[in-house]
Parts: structure tokens; sequence; C-alpha cells
């Protein structure tokens, strides 16, 4: 009888030993992505990604489109970001902010160019003929839609405040696209758009590429990537990393009761390893251009 | 020793086993009510503290909108206010980051982990380390242009002795 009463004791004792993280809520990560084109463009094609992250990870996440110039505010709020790489170095040197992977979509892969384009029949040869004409650029924190060309057009000796007749940023959404139709259109002599953007206009047959001159093309520099914020567990986030290199084209998620190819919704072809050292390319052209987070007052 | 004893006995070793799973596993993790912040803070007051926040978020608006100089005098009002308190120390190294004096915001993020540790402390939400690693690169990298140019020069080299004292314990922190 003693016995049976210090056997079911024991017994008790065991059942009764949960982990103390079994208790624990599951958390939730955000992730906060760049918008690129429109918030909704944006939602719409992560949000299969950001679903098979969850699925993969066990996790939760919660996924946010964050304007360009609004993303330094917010990250100290994130865990996850997916940025271009200027506001990668941004965040790298002033939040802390760790690399993760890199996007790899179009002719470059995992790298990105921004262009110069100018209609054909405008003549215009070389960056030098650029002076005294007018320019529209993408959107300022844009490194392959303004800085690479600022730095192109800063390297020729034209000072875009002076020595063009002048310069615009289309506002709203579909920047780039508004620059290579506002080129097209003739309301502007040249304008500057990434590679990317404009090779996929060009293949959707939005636009004849022999229309244009490419007038001058920028450095490769590191295309669109996904980095950690400083207060996310680094077994948690290498984690994430796997998941993200090891993502195949013909994986899928379940969305609102559809199967999506993950990849094919993002438009993105894979994602791949890249260290913070490869963005000393931007870090350098940003110093050039007097661009944050190197800027000087 | 009949069926029973030997069940209850590998119950006794199976609950040994496993508390002591569970106990190192669970070593040194923080506690949730660690969520709060754990601020060293000079005014008890609620209200003086409110004031502190508040004044904090406005520094960091103005510094996202690049507006240094008023994010510098504001910063200066509350050290001389809350002299002990870390916060406007870390906040002032950013201002110093943000104007590429990387070497004077080493020596500030220096002060603000000296009144609160748990900047370098990774189970804390106040962690900054791995900002604090990018700005301790570029200040020694700054050290080692100035000490090229002038090997002699006393006031770079006790810079030196600051950077090297927090890249010790950035290395040795809980990150």
């Amino acid at each position: 009888m003693r016995r049976s009463l210090i056997f079911l004791v024991l017994l008790f004792g065991i059942v009764s030993c949960n982990a103390p993280a079994s208790k624990e809520e599951k958390r939730t990560y955000k992730i906060g992505y760049m918008i690129c084109n429109s918030e909704q463009e944006t939602l719409h094609r992560f949000k299969p990604l950001t679903a098979y992250l969850g699925k993969k990870l066990g996790a939760h996440f919660e996924m946010m489109a964050i304007d360009t110039t609004d993303f330094t505010k917010q990250v100290d709020s994130l865990d996850f970001t997916h940025t271009n790489s200027l506001l990668y170095i941004m965040m790298s040197r002033n939040q802390g902010v760790e690399i993760l992977t890199a996007e790899k979509s179009g002719s470059l892969g995992a790298r990105a160019k921004g262009i110069i384009i100018s209609l054909k029949k405008r003549g215009i040869g070389n960056v030098r003929e650029l002076k005294g004409k007018s320019m529209v650029f993408g959107p300022m924190l844009g490194p392959t839609s303004y800085m690479a060309q600022l730095d192109l057009l800063l390297k020729s000796g034209i000072d875009p405040e002076s020595d063009l007749s002048f310069y615009a940023i289309p506002p709203g959404s579909y920047k780039h696209e508004k620059v290579i139709y506002g080129v097209l259109f003739g309301k502007f002599d040249a304008g500057a758009a990434p590679l990317l953007d404009f090779e996929r206009m060009v293949s959707e047959d939005r636009i004849d590429k022999n229309d244009f001159t490419v007038v001058a093309e920028g450095d490769p520099i590191p295309y669109c990537n996904f980095a950690v914020t400083q207060k996310v567990d680094d077994g948690f986030a290498k984690r994430f990393k796997e998941v993200l290199l090891n993502i195949k084209k013909d994986d899928t998620v379940e969305i609102d009761g559809q199967v999506v190819k993950v990849l094919e919704r993002a438009n993105v072809d894979g994602y791949e390893d890249i260290r913070n050292s490869d963005f000393d390319v931007v870090r350098d052209m940003a110093k050039r251009t007097n661009m944050p987070p190197y800027q000087r007052y | 020793m009949d069926w029973l004893d030997r069940i209850s006995i590998w119950a006794i070793v199976i609950l040994i086993i496993s508390s002591f799973a569970l106990i190192s596993g669970h070593v040194g993790e923080a506690r949730p009510e660690r969520h709060l912040q754990q601020r060293v803070i000079t005014a008890d007051h609620p209200a003086a503290q409110s004031e502190m926040e508040n004044n904090l978020k406005l520094v960091k608006n103005l510094m996202e909108a690049n507006n240094l100089d008023q994010s510098e005098t504001l910063i200066k009002e509350l050290i001389q206010k809350f002299p002990y308190e870390a916060a406007p120390h870390m906040l002032m190294g950013d201002v110093h980051m943000r104007r590429q004096d990387p070497v004077r915001a080493v020596l500030e993020y220096k002060e603000a982990v000296g009144f609160n540790p748990d900047y370098l402390d990774k189970k804390t939400p106040l962690f900054q380390g791995k900002k604090l690693k990018v700005a301790v690169g570029e200040a020694l990298a700054e050290i080692d242009k100035g000490l090229r140019r002038n090997p002699s020069d006393e006031s770079l080299k006790n810079k030196r002795k600051v950077i090297y004292f927090l890249q010790r314990k950035i290395a040795g922190s809980c990150s």
C-alpha cells in the first residue's frame, strides 16, 4: 500500500513537470517589407513567402509593408527586414541590423544595376551630353534608381543641382515605371531606372528596347535582401536564413484556399548567401554621393 | 524487490534526470518579467520618467529627420537633468555616428553601457551590441588613420584605450 502511494506520488510529479516554454505564448515575429512599387503589390508578393516561412519555422510571422523613407523609423519594432541594399547599409550602421540572404531576380541574379536611359532619337551618347538636359529619377533611397545614377553623373562632372536644366522624381507608386514612361513619352531627356525594371518592361512588351539608348550603366551592387535586427535570437535567425536558402522553385504554400508557388508570386528566382562585406561597394557609392548613412551636413 | 519497486526506482531516476535537464536548459534565461525595461533612472517619480521618455522619443524623431543640432541640444539638457541615465548618452552616440564621428560616438556609447549594462545583454530588449560593434570597428579604423598621420598623438592613444575597453565588453557580452 505504502509503495503504491510512493509510486503514485512520483508518477504525479513526472506528469506535472511541464517545460516552462510550453506555457509561454508563441512569439510573433514581425517582417518589414520595403514597399517597392505599392503597398498592395508588396503585400501580394510576399504574403505566401511569409506564410511559408511561418510553416517551415513553426513560428507566427506578421508582415508589414513600409515606405522606404519610414523604414529606419520603424526598424526597432521589427525582427526581420526585407529591403534594398542602401537601406540595409543604413540599418546595419545605425541599428545593428545583420545581413542574411540576397534575393536573385533577373539577368544579374543577386546583383542589380542602375542605368541612365534616353530615347535614341534624342541623340544623347554619353553622360557628359546630359549637361543642360532634363532628367527624371526614381525614389531617393533607391540604390539603382537614384544613387547609382547620381554617382555616374558626379563621376562625369555633372552636378544635378546645377548642371541639369531640371530634374524631377515622380510622385506616388510604381516610380520606376513612371520614370521609363516619362522618358518614352518625351517628358524628360533622360531617366534613372533599375536595369531589372527596364528588362522586365521589355520582356512584357510594354516598351520596345530599340526605342532607347542606355547612356550609362552603374556598377553591379547587391539586390534586395533579408536581414535580421539585433534583438532576434541568433539561432532562430540562422534557421530563418536556411529556410530562405533552401526554397525551391516549385515550393508552394496554401494562401486563402489557393495553393501558390512561393517564389513565383514573390517575383524572385531564389535566395543566396551574402556577406556584409559584399555591401562595401554600396557603402563606397553612398560616401561618394553624400548619401545616408555617410551623409555630411 | 517486486515489479512495483522496480517501477518506483525507474520513476525516481527519470524524475532526477528530467529535473537536471530542465534546470540546465533554463539556467541564465531571462524571466518574462525582464521584458520590462531595466533602466537606470535617477528619477523615481513617474512624471519625470514620462518626461524623459517623451523627450527620448522626440530626440529620435528629430534625428530621423536629420535635425542633428536640435537633437544634440535636447540630449545635453537631458544629460544635465538626469546625469545617471544611460539613454541620452546612447542617443548622443547616435548623433555623433550620423555626423561621421565614430570616435566620439564610441566614447558616448561607453558612458551609456557604464550606466546600463543591459545594452550589451541580448536577453534584454535594450540590447544594442551589434550597433556598438559597427561603431567600434569604424572608430578603430579612424584612430588608426589618425595615428598613421601622427604616431605620437597621445589623445588618440587614450581614446583608443576607451574603444578597446568597449570592444572587450562587447566581446564578452551576452550576445
